[in-house]
């Protein structure tokens, strides 16, 4: 195996198959990073127990001189192409076990690994597939991800659940405390589809999709999901079991509702949140709709001090004095991900959950469960 | 601002549980008097300085006890009385309005700092001493001290009804030289290890040079220690650290074996009531809970369990108690039981994530009478009603 190319187009894609390099791994061949170079493109495919990447690469750079196969050290591969010198390199294999790599005034032989150790992994790509615009998907995923719960012990939640009904896609994401929900609609009408995406394939998937208008094709079967994205496939596993009926738990008649400028609303309980003996940022803060219709932001920690904020809020109230408690950390993680620069705040009770929408994010929900202070 | 010392107390009741039997029952003020085992198989917690004339200490059989003083008095412990006693008496420093911190039920610290500049610190002493023997009949010492070591120390110089004062630079003439053994926070274990290298008194400590060996025994406490020893401490009294640190568990060791379940988990829901309630007047939620069981063999098992939420709740507590007994069973009578709460943390701090999947089904109706408690509260003061609990009928 012998070929030149482009230092930055190799870097590239390298970059993204990092995303499903194993670092911890039973098995030492899934740090791996595989490649298959043929007469006119290169395939490097990585793998880890979540996610599986497989690129092709077709740059008008490569010269391929003689094809071959091998599993390289990926750590020691990506390190070494993104500190070398000069516009291209060249890649060969000599003695049967190790790689030749030189670029500029630069010569580095690397030992590879056992190609026959690495698994067979199968992309399976669909006749039928759902094709969703890429910007769109990132906002899915990035309006619904951040709510997944991170232990592990209700596995089910560590995942986004995708539910496809004709022309609908909803994406729910909850970790019990907090619930994000989008709903989309597609160009196509599907069949029925209820799955779900580990939230952390989903993290990744999102550092590799770029922002344009490109379509982003999705296959799927029971165990597996495939997006197909320029010259990417991402393979990532789907969480076995049942996703729990969330659509009944969201209130649908809220007695008070206050609208807020979301700018001022999020520094308030951002300054209330900064006196909190609490661990991390999961301060605690309260919020009382005053009489004269002021809403107040407050916090308390005997030991280090006190926050009031006064919020104005920019519309009509509806509803009676009233007063809520909650993590700080769960409003503000919703608040970040909308678009409109105005809130609605809906209550239904002091320890029952609210929601938060948004009139430029429609298609979008946030549902909190406020905490029983004693 | 100019630097100045901290001026600290630390109150330290006198054979307390003794005390408390004689503030209690006159009768008992002249008599030798001992608290501890029911039956002559115990060992004594405490004994009245009456009884130590005749030799008897604590920590000593009941057998030998009685042989050194025949007419010696001795009462069961009783610690509803004690913990009576121990509330007068945080009553009595915190009047001061100054930061009073609890090292357990029966000694206090007191930073009086801020009383200094008007009134001198051996008179504020004087006159705490003054008022817990005379209201409530409980001799304390009290040592005054720049630092929290110091006063403590300070304390157990002259016992009882003592008042001493350790200075700074008393340190080298006052503290050096008392043996090793009486250094707070040096333990029975501890101590031997440090004869072992040659450190007999306090002043030792200080001047030991292998400060390899020494790390060997105190590990990561070296400095600190020596620090504490050459008179440099700056630990603030801190009101709640008492909360942080410590845990609330009530044991009881029963006269006749328990052979049946049930009445192994009747014992256990009285233990767990006592501790709740305990747990309630302390204004405290904890969230570990842990069980004890000790078999007549002496076999001894503990268990533990962290919930997700702290709590002071009966019915939660006494669920994972029975639980975690139910999984530890054994086929062997029990001798003790035990149930005891920790990582414990102050209610007003105290908040309850609610689960979007197990939102409680009451919601409404607690919503109601927190508003009703909140507005009678708004109209007549802070805290004049407060959510109780129903005590459950005692079985016995």
């Amino acid at each position: 195996m012998n070929f030149q190319i482009n230092k930055d187009a190799l870097l590239k894609n390298l970059i993204i198959a990092q995303k499903a390099l194993s670092n911890k791994t039973p098995n030492p061949a899934l740090k791996g990073i595989k490649m298959d170079v043929t007469e006119d493109k290169i395939v490097i495919t990585t793998s880890n127990s979540d996610i599986a990447i497989k690129l092709e690469v077709k740059d008008s750079s490569l010269n391929v001189e003689s094809g071959g196969s091998m599993l390289i050290p990926g750590k020691y591969f990506i390190q070494i192409i993104r500190k070398l010198d000069g516009l291209k390199v060249s890649l060969s294999l000599i003695d049967d076990n190790m790689l030749r790599i030189e670029a500029d005034r630069s010569d580095i032989t690397l030992n590879m690994m056992d190609l026959e150790d690495f698994p067979e992994l199968k992309f399976a790509e669909k006749v039928k597939s759902i094709n969703v615009n890429v910007r769109l998907l990132k906002s899915i995923i990035r309006q619904t991800a951040f709510a997944t719960s991170s232990i592990e012990n209700r596995p089910i939640l560590t995942g986004v659940n995708f539910q496809i009904h004709d022309n609908k896609l909803k994406a729910i994401a909850t970790d019990s405390y907090r619930l994000s929900q989008k709903e989309i609609e597609l160009n196509d009408e599907y069949e029925p589809l209820d799955i779900i995406i580990p939230g952390n394939s989903l993290d990744e998937l999102l550092k590799v999709l770029e922002n344009n208008n490109d379509q982003v094709e999705i296959h799927f079967d029971h165990s597996k999901i495939l997006f197909k994205y320029d010259n990417i496939l991402f393979q990532s596993r789907l969480l076995e079991g049942n996703y729990p009926e969330t659509s009944k738990l969201v209130p649908t008649e809220f007695p008070i509702i206050i609208k807020f400028n979301k700018e001022n609303l999020a520094t308030a309980i951002e300054r209330a949140s900064l006196l909190s003996s609490r661990d991390g940022n999961n301060a605690i803060v309260k919020l009382e709709l005053r009489k004269d219709n002021v809403v107040e932001v407050t916090s308390n920690s005997p030991e280090i001090g006190k926050v009031l904020e006064e919020v104005y809020p920019v519309d009509e109230i509806v509803g009676k004095p009233f007063k809520i408690s909650f993590s700080s950390k769960y409003f503000l993680d919703a608040l970040k991900i909308f678009n409109s620069s105005e809130v609605s705040v809906n209550f239904t009770g002091e320890i029952r959950p609210f929601t938060i929408v948004g009139e430029y994010d429609k298609d979008m929900l946030q549902l909190i469960l406020p905490v029983r202070t004693e | 601002m100019k630097k100045k010392y901290k001026v600290i107390l630390h109150v330290d009741l006198n054979a307390f549980f003794a005390s408390c039997e004689m503030a209690k029952d006159p009768s008992l003020r002249k008599v030798p008097l001992g608290i501890g085992g029911k039956s002559d198989r115990g060992v004594l917690t405490t004994a009245n300085y009456i009884a130590r004339e005749y030799g008897v200490t604590s920590a000593m059989s009941v057998v030998e006890a009685k042989k050194r003083c025949p007419n010696l008095v001795i009462l069961p412990g009783n610690f509803d009385l004690y913990r009576h006693y121990s509330k007068l008496f945080f009553e009595v420093l915190t009047s001061y309005g100054c930061p009073v911190e609890k090292g357990s039920i029966d000694e206090g610290y007191i930073d009086l700092t801020e009383l200094t500049p008007k009134r001198h610190p051996l008179d504020i002493a004087k006159e705490i001493q003054n008022t817990l023997n005379s209201k409530h009949h409980l001799p304390v010492s009290i040592g005054v001290a720049p630092n929290m070591f110091l006063a403590k120390m300070a304390s157990d110089m002259k016992k009882p009804l003592g008042i001493t004062v350790l200075r700074k630079r008393d340190v080298k003439e006052k503290l050096w030289p008392l043996p090793i053994d009486d250094m707070y926070g040096i333990g029975k274990k501890t101590a031997p290890d440090l004869k072992h290298l040659g450190i007999q008194t306090i002043g030792d400590l200080v001047h030991f040079k292998d400060k390899r060996k020494l790390s060997i025994v105190l590990g990561n406490q070296m400095d600190h220690f020596i620090d504490k020893a050459k008179g440099n401490s700056n630990k603030d009294v801190t009101p709640n650290r008492y909360i942080d640190m410590k845990s609330i568990g009530n044991s009881q060791t029963y006269t006749a074996d328990i052979h049946d379940y049930q009445e192994a988990l009747n014992k256990l829901k009285k233990l767990t009531r006592k501790v709740i309630d305990r747990l309630v007047e302390d204004r405290s939620v904890a969230k570990t809970l842990s069980l004890q069981v000790r078999y007549n063999d002496f076999s001894q098992i503990n268990r533990s369990q962290t919930l997700e939420y702290h709590t002071d709740n009966f019915l939660e507590v006494f669920e994972t108690i029975e639980t975690l007994f139910y999984d530890n069973q054994k086929d062997k009578p029990i001798r003790l039981l035990g149930v005891s709460v920790s990582n414990l943390k102050d209610k007003s701090d105290h908040f309850k994530q609610i689960d979007l999947f197990n939102i409680p089904k009451n919601a409404k109706q607690d919503e109601r009478v927190n508003s009703t408690i909140d507005s009678i509260n708004k109209a007549y003061g802070e805290t004049l009603i407060k959510k109780g609990f129903i005590h459950s009928k005692q079985e016995d």
